[in-house]
């Protein structure tokens, strides 16, 4: 008898729980050590849903996006808007609207795009997400231009959070985006495990032969890039939660390209890939962000990622330390 | 039955008349070698008949269906499976997958998402089955670039059968497989071929595999057919015999 599905270290659903358990087991420590540091985390777990939507069309599907700040922007301004015009600082209904608007755009434009494959969508997706940006950057009577949105502190489920201290706020803000992203992650996997998931790959790989077993190679990419933009559209509503304003950065396309960056510092080939591509990327921005060159600090990292450990940091998985451990959880 | 009617199928590439008029019937269950010099359009029909390429003229009646103007994705649903002359295969999934994803589209079941394919059983004894006649059972989970290409072709064939089809073509499935090897992979072919009773059309380049693995055979030349009969009649045929065999086998 043939045996079944076995997954590397880092593709299972486990090592997933058990590094966001372990992340946010840390976080009362390192927010008492450093503040700043704190804040990074909940940068690095803010991102976790956008990288994992980026992941779910890159790795998985094969398709690159250099334009996934539409859907950041989108959900970040639909967060603002709500507050803005309707006084809503739900954070729920700062989601939900955000769900809502970048599955609408997602399912407006992806008839259009995912017909192109490789550079062609690449670049089609960030003319876009440029067109948006620009409409948030000049249209300053609707959207407040560079200066933005500042919203207050969040409501959960209607209960203020005014009046807390900064640290109190911030463990509540952290622990609400860590119980979403585990919700999150475990929909993403069981999505990326299921027939679905595997007919994606198998597009990924080689379209002509999908078509030829009777898969409908358009559809599936459609399926992906919407469910992609909404995971995206939600770490946009929380980001702008976290540094309570929403201005037209989130939506340029230095955006995409952080977004393209974190995944490749994780690795693509592994689910866990960008989640821990999402905490280190920010580490390190963090850090870089100190020194003027900032800029060259980040491009540095990026080219010996790719000359060196192609497959990012979760490279390391796949060596035969790793490796070894795992065939013999195989076989016992 | 009838099982597959080609009327005057015409391919033009610019200048190049690859069909050239091809008509053609297959019965249920009918074995076809399908043989050529280069270039005589032999890839072209399959290409045409799969729905590879847009045919310029003609018709195809499957079953007794117009499939014509119909998408590759409806005529591998209607049971038109083909495989490919370079292996073909999902690179960076298993050997395994590469069946598993095959089992999944012909169930269409490759949408669903509510369920991880681990609980997936039946599908998975489906796999298994598939990689055990195609003796790829030990290998279930190399990735393809790991195994050898006469392995890769076999899978190729694998995935065709995996479908379930009522008429399977497989281009040149000896192509590129070492000469020690080749005998093994035409053999789990035709045995598959005759366990499921479909249809097939072979694309075959080595003369001693059909004449060893051939019961009818279609010479195609310059897009036109230009013998159609038994292994022996094909043999015995002085214009094939010019054409194809150069004087090896006279």
């Amino acid at each position: 008898m043939v045996e079944r599905i076995s997954r590397p270290l880092g593709d299972d659903l486990r090592s997933n729980i058990v590094l966001t358990l372990a992340l946010a087991l840390a976080y009362p420590l390192v927010y008492y050590l450093s503040p700043g540091l704190g804040l990074v985390m909940g940068y690095g777990m803010t991102w976790v849903s956008a990288l994992l939507g980026f992941n779910l069309l890159f790795g998985y599907g094969g398709l690159l996006s250099f334009g996934h700040a539409l859907f950041l922007g989108l959900g970040a301004y639909t967060a603002g808007f709500l507050y803005k015009y309707l006084g809503i600082n739900n954070i729920e209904l700062h989601i939900l609207g955000s769900v809502l608007s970048s599955l609408g755009i997602a399912a407006l434009i992806g008839p259009l795009v995912v017909r192109y494959t490789k550079i062609f969508f690449a670049i089609l997706m960030l003319a876009i997400a440029q067109v948006f940006w620009s409409l948030y950057y000049k249209f300053f009577w609707i959207t407040g231009g560079t200066d933005g949105i500042k919203l207050p502190r969040f409501t959960i489920m209607g209960i203020p959070l005014e009046g807390l201290d900064f640290a109190t706020y911030h463990h509540i803000y952290f622990y609400y985006v860590t119980a979403l992203t585990l919700l999150l992650t475990y929909f993403m996997w069981r999505l990326v495990n299921s027939p679905f998931g595997l007919a994606l790959r198998a597009t990924r790989d080689n379209e002509v032969r999908s078509r030829f077993i009777g898969i409908d190679v358009y559809k599936m990419r459609l399926y992906a890039f919407v469910i992609s933009a909404v995971y995206a559209g939600i770490t946009g509503a929380l980001a702008v939660n976290h540094q309570r304003l929403v201005t037209p950065d989130i939506a340029y396309w230095t955006t995409s390209g952080k977004v393209v960056f974190a995944t490749l510092i994780g690795g693509s080939k592994l689910f866990i890939g960008p989640v821990i591509g999402s905490f280190v990327f920010h580490l390190v921005e963090s850090f870089a962000m100190r020194f003027i060159y900032w800029q060259l600090i980040m491009g540095a990292l990026v080219i010996i990622i790719i000359m060196f450990v192609p497959g990012g940091i979760t490279q390391i998985l796949k060596t035969p330390f790793f490796g070894a451990r795992l065939t013999r959880r195989a076989g016992g | 039955m009838e099982v597959l009617k080609l009327v005057e199928l015409k391919k033009y590439f610019g200048g190049v008349r690859a069909l050239d008029g091809v008509s053609l019937t297959l019965e249920e269950g009918e074995s076809v070698m399908l043989i050529g010099p280069n270039g005589a359009g032999k890839t072209t029909l399959v290409n045409a008949v799969s729905g590879y390429l847009r045919v310029d003229g003609g018709k195809i009646i499957f079953m007794n269906q117009d499939l014509t103007d119909t998408k590759p994705t409806e005529r591998v649903r209607k049971g038109i499976v083909r495989s490919f002359q370079l292996a073909n295969n999902f690179d960076k999934l298993t050997v395994y997958e590469n069946i598993l994803v095959a089992v999944m589209a012909k169930k269409q079941q490759h949408l669903k998402f509510t369920k991880v394919v681990d609980n997936y059983k039946e599908e998975f004894e489906e796999a298994e089955q598939v990689l055990n006649l195609f003796d790829l059972g030990d290998k279930a989970h190399e990735y393809i670039t790991n195994i050898s290409y006469g392995d890769r072709k076999l899978l190729d064939a694998a995935i065709a059968f995996t479908l379930g089809p009522k008429l399977i073509m497989l281009d040149e499935p000896t192509s590129g497989v070492a000469t020690s090897e080749k005998d093994a992979v035409m053999k789990k072919i035709t045995d598959a071929i005759q366990r499921t009773k479909v249809a097939s059309i072979i694309i075959e380049h080595d003369m001693d595999i059909v004449f060893r693995y051939g019961k009818r055979v279609v010479v195609l030349h310059q897009g036109k057919i230009i013998a159609d009969g038994t292994v022996e009649q094909i043999r015995r045929d002085e214009e094939v015999r010019r054409l194809l065999l150069g004087g090896i086998y006279a």
